[in-house]
């Protein structure tokens, strides 16, 4: 990716804005491959194991949360002025994610509040939702963003 | 290990890991390509969503 301008401001997250973007589908590949280097349990790792417990093949729920982050970068995180990242404040695996599972973002802006002359914080609350519109993953967080036609400190 | 051995109050050393440069831009071209752009550019990396392999 090559360096995008920086044009999203806090202006352009209101309050109650919904947004819906990205497009991604899980391979069994996919699911192991991250499974090996980051969360490496057997109901991620190989089917037969999974069985019992999960009924088959599951994608760590870090798995999902990484490609939650990596579709919001495609769709404004990379233009978003951000002045900090303070966390997040919530995250919850509703529904498994197995292979052939084709992901999205539902975005729902809870909170958009001035914090400085230059600055606004948004709290969004994100669902990430599959092919058949479940929710299998939500998150909620914090952001801080410049304020358009401040002056920085 | 079982629900027994979970004890409030009890500590657990979970090993640790390094950072590598390489490894940090790795994870970044799959999941987090702000921090690649950054990289580029020269400039600081952002500071969350870094990992690496376990050492």
């Amino acid at each position: 990716m090559t360096a995008l301008a920086r044009d999203l401001a806090f202006e352009d997250f209101p309050a109650d804005e919904f947004a819906e973007y990205g497009g991604v589908e899980l391979t069994a590949e996919d699911i192991v491959a991250f499974a090996h280097e980051f969360d490496p349990q057997p109901f991620h790792l190989d089917n037969e194991a999974a069985k019992p417990a999960t009924g088959g093949l599951i994608a760590s729920g870090w798995h999902t949360s990484a490609l939650l982050h990596r579709m919001n970068c495609d769709a404004f995180l990379a233009r978003a002025m951000v002045v900090r990242e303070p966390g997040i404040e919530e995250v919850r695996w509703a529904r498994p994610v197995r292979p052939g599972d084709r992901l999205r973002v539902r975005r729902r802006t809870l909170l958009a509040v001035a914090r400085a002359a230059d600055v606004g914080e948004v709290e969004f609350l994100y669902e990430i939702v599959n092919q058949d519109d479940v929710v299998a993953m939500t998150q909620r967080c914090r952001l801080q963003l410049r304020r358009r036609g401040r002056r920085t400190n | 290990m079982f629900y027994e051995d979970m004890r409030v109050g009890r500590v657990m050393q979970l090993g640790s890991m390094a950072f590598t440069r390489d490894s940090i831009l790795a994870y970044a071209a799959r999941f987090d390509p702000r921090i690649l752009a950054a990289a580029r550019e020269g400039g600081p990396v952002p500071p969350r969503d870094c990992t690496s392999r376990a050492r």
